[in-house]
């Protein structure tokens, strides 16, 4: 592999492919520099703020009339569009991309839905500034937001009539994984986060008068336990840091595990108390990364896709309608996850449906070149004539395996050509040849 | 097999005679049709979420329930009674009408030993036809499909209809088709590399998903090809009912590629939305009743024609709910549950067995009396004619609805 595929692969799966601001100066770098790059571009960055608390809206909404709650669902609609949208910008343009991209695995870890604008945009932070920091933190402030005690439940599991639902899936989906506790420690977790709540502008409350006081048993300990007793016995446990390893190794380096890099890396997370920047470190810096048999062959989900388009490509500007449009015809909307497991994984993405899709969606991007207006209801607004006044000095296969992490092969050239032919305006070739490499099967890859 | 297959008489019309090549597709396909080629489809519609059985098939004699549910159960009065001792959803007139048509059957308490309360796993092992400590990724459609013969194992023979496509319809060798909408998917191809590049895309790289996505994309092209034939002609629309919801547009769809004359023999759809652990009453009613409008008008398009001849709808849920309302006025995760089976070619309708006892809970949850794997049993080998035993890896005994 050479150093320009080596890149490819790094851009791949610690950030969402090439950007358009460095095209031309990868080339410049090995990817063994690249890796400390990307780490400390990582450490500055912004919360999202697309989104004000809204305090005119009363706690319990049975006091507003018919008229002022769908006045509230469509602002807090706009709003949570809004925010979608500003996420997506993120993303794509910022530098402190390994963050973003962290914090998109978590948002798909921690999954949750609100109809509260704040709240989504609050718990999007947390996982945002605890992205590369340590996963205990995280999983107490994840646990204590607005959105998830909603979203869960645990706004109703009360000592006399506990909730279960928080409990059960902070073990089978945040910590231990599936089978690995019984129906009686979900009995007692629940127990132990009785009391768990929030106040109407959304801060941690612990109700005490709701809270379980007697003796839980709980995976092999006995005590008067509170929320936080359970969350530091989990992460005690090391199935833990197993289950969030492999997770993360089945979403950065390969869907099929090499059981010896998995216990190393395993280990060096638990022993370094869930340290997130140095899990990654490890796998980004290691050789094992780099194996033939880890290259190119994970799928990309939807928002990396789109993400993908958006830093590779000079775009003008964000239209939120079409971006959510986009979202849903590829089968992911942020924020928006399908059920508590989160999104689907892998090769779960691609069926007929969503092939002809993923294949499709590039095209309406040169209309913005050509000047026609009629894709414009799913696109993006892509800026063609900077696009090849950066590329233009570029050899096209170099910017084939940044984009592919290969060179298209004869035949696919010929096919390619073919459809170039028709133009004779340069910055039009130019954009319709990198549309088709964005359409080959390998792009669907990372 | 007793039946001359399509491959079989073709070679031997070839050498028998040139007057084959004069055969019309058309007589071909109804000399090759036999009583096993009967073109028989199974509809099933699955409610995700953990629907709650009890307030669906509402056991309205039974004091126990009302017991357990002083707030959620729905009200003796309510109830459209149908034996002495069950009955249907207030909201559920279609089904109400269906079974006293006798085209319906209910099975009650229908689970698997050791139930996992989990939706994803529970959904998984319905969907796979797994035992509950056994981890399958292929579906239980998606063997059927592997299983059948070379000239019949396409991706269109099974259908999801939705944006998705679930493990259900997985195979080893081959994978459902998953769309929203026949014509879309067509046009959908019209442009770009698409199909210029599934000429060109042959062999296997060694990277599995690079071989997945090229041969989802030749399956893909090959199966539009074949449903746009067929239903090129006529205008499938997704219901006249807007706003009657996803699942109405969805069997809309489904009827209209049945009565295109598609080949296709299992339709799969999806209502969700059933997890109902806080104020369960509103949030079930209105999916209820989304279930009952759009099967009621499902059936009522194929009555015209006699295509629901043909067909059988069954319609499931990961898990049922627990019995006792949690103090939400929703419901927990539960266990076994009543599936509904709809068709013409019912052998025994209304109640299949006795209503879910509610004395003998396990942890609160009904036990199963069926498992699940025989309903599936008894429609693969006597609804889809298949081989139920190799396609489910073990013998679970026949059931006699149909």
């Amino acid at each position: 592999m050479n150093n320009l595929q080596q890149i490819h692969h790094l851009l791949s799966r610690a950030a969402f492919g090439p950007s358009f601001r460095y095209l031309t100066s990868y080339m410049d770098h090995t990817s063994a520099g690249l890796v400390i790059q990307i780490f400390k571009a990582s450490q500055n960055y912004t919360d999202l703020d697309a989104v004000v608390p809204d305090t005119s809206v009363p706690f319990n909404l049975s006091s507003l009339t018919e008229e002022e709650k769908r006045a509230l669902r469509k602002r807090q609609r706009e709003q949570l569009l809004n925010l979608n949208k500003e996420w997506i910008v993120k993303m794509s343009t910022t530098d402190a991309v390994l963050r973003e991209k962290m914090t998109l695995f978590w948002h798909d870890h921690f999954a949750c839905s609100t109809k509260n604008p704040f709240f989504a945009q609050d718990l999007n932070n947390i996982l945002r500034r605890n992205a590369l920091g340590g996963f205990g933190t995280m999983l107490l402030e994840v646990s204590k937001s607005p959105a998830m005690l909603q979203y869960l439940n645990n706004q109703q599991n009360k000592a006399k009539s506990p909730n279960e639902n928080f409990a059960r899936e902070v073990m089978e989906l945040f910590t231990l994984g599936r089978d690995n506790y019984t129906e009686n420690d979900i009995k007692n977790a629940a127990r132990a986060f009785t009391g768990w709540g929030f106040d109407r502008t959304g801060r941690f409350v612990f109700r005490k008068k709701q809270h379980d006081h007697g003796i839980k048993m709980f995976m092999g300990y006995k005590g008067d336990f509170g929320g936080e007793d359970i969350l530091k016995i989990l992460l005690e446990n090391r199935r833990t840091a197993r289950y969030i390893t492999e997770k993360i190794y089945k979403y950065f380096v390969n869907e099929i595990v090499d059981p010896v890099f998995l216990d190393e890396l395993s280990a060096g997370f638990y022993n370094s108390g869930y340290d997130i920047e140095k899990l990654m470190f490890d796998i980004f810096s290691s050789d094992k990364f780099y194996e033939d048999k880890n290259i190119n062959n994970l799928v990309k989900s939807p928002a990396e896709l789109i993400v993908g388009y958006g830093r590779l490509l000079p775009i003008r500007s964000y239209d939120k309608k079409s971006i959510l449009r986009m979202q849903r015809a590829l089968g992911q909307v942020l924020f928006v996850p399908p059920n508590v497991g989160g999104w689907p994984y892998g090769r779960e993405w691609i069926n007929s449906t969503s092939i002809t899709y993923r294949m499709q969606l590039p095209y309406t991007f040169i209309n913005s070149a050509g000047g026609k207006k009629k894709n414009r209801w799913m696109t993006l607004d892509v800026d063609w004539n900077s696009f090849f006044s950066k590329v233009q000095h570029m050899d096209s296969d170099d910017l084939a395996i940044l984009i592919l992490g290969r060179t298209p092969t004869p035949e696919e050239k010929k096919l390619i050509f073919v459809s170039m032919d028709k133009f004779s305006y340069k910055p039009v070739r130019r954009s319709i040849q990198t549309i088709s490499w964005l359409c080959l099967p390998e792009y669907q890859l990372a | 097999m007793k039946n001359i297959n399509r491959r079989t008489f073709l070679q031997r019309s070839i050498l028998t005679s040139a007057g084959a090549m004069l055969l019309s597709d058309q007589l071909l396909n109804a000399m090759t049709a036999g009583p096993a080629a009967k073109n028989r489809k199974l509809v099933v519609i699955q409610l995700s979420g953990g629907n709650d059985g009890l307030n669906m098939i509402v056991p309205y004699a039974d004091n126990l329930y009302y017991k357990a549910r002083p707030v959620i159960a729905v009200a003796k009065n309510d109830v459209l009674k149908a034996s002495k001792y069950q009955g249907f959803n207030p909201v559920m007139k279609s089904f109400k009408s269906l079974y006293d048509q006798n085209r319906l059957t209910v099975i009650n308490s229908v689970g698997y030993p050791n139930p996992n309360r989990s939706h994803f796993r529970s959904m998984d092992i319905w969907q796979s036809a797994s035992d509950a400590d056994q981890y399958l990724n292929t579906g239980w459609i998606g063997r059927y499909l592997s299983a059948l013969p070379d000239d019949q194992r396409k991706p269109h023979k099974a259908i999801e209809v939705d944006s998705n496509i679930d493990l259900a319809l997985k195979g080893n060798t081959i994978t459902g088709l998953s769309m929203e909408h026949p014509e879309k998917l067509y046009d959908s191809l019209r442009r770009g590399l698409f199909r210029p590049l599934t000429k060109i895309n042959k062999g296997v790289t060694g990277n599995p998903n690079l071989d997945y996505i090229h041969n989802i994309m030749s399956e893909t092209v090959a199966s539009v090809d074949y449903i746009n034939q067929k239903t090129g002609n006529s205008k499938i629309s997704s219901g006249a009912g807007r706003g009657k919801g996803r699942l109405f547009s969805n069997l809309s769809i489904i009827a209209g590629m049945i009565k295109a004359g598609l080949s296709t023999s299992v339709y799969y759809t999806t209502l969700s939305g059933f997890d109902t652990h806080v104020n369960q009453k509103p949030q079930q009613t209105r999916l209820l009743k989304e279930l009952s409008e759009g099967v009621g008008s499902f059936v009522s398009e194929l009555d015209d024609g006699n295509y629901m001849d043909d067909v059988m709808i069954l319609i499931f849920s990961e898990f049922g709910r627990r019995v006792a309302q949690n103090a939400s006025n929703g419901t927990d995760h539960g266990c076994a549950n009543n599936i509904i089976l709809i068709g013409n070619g019912l052998k025994k309708t209304g109640f299949y067995n006795d209503p879910p006892d509610l004395k003998d809970l396990d942890k609160g949850d009904i036990k199963y009396q069926v498992d699940f794997r025989s309903v599936y049993a008894t429609i693969l080998n006597n609804h889809l004619n298949s081989n139920a035993d190799e396609i489910l890896g073990g013998e679970f005994p026949n059931l006699r609805f149909v």
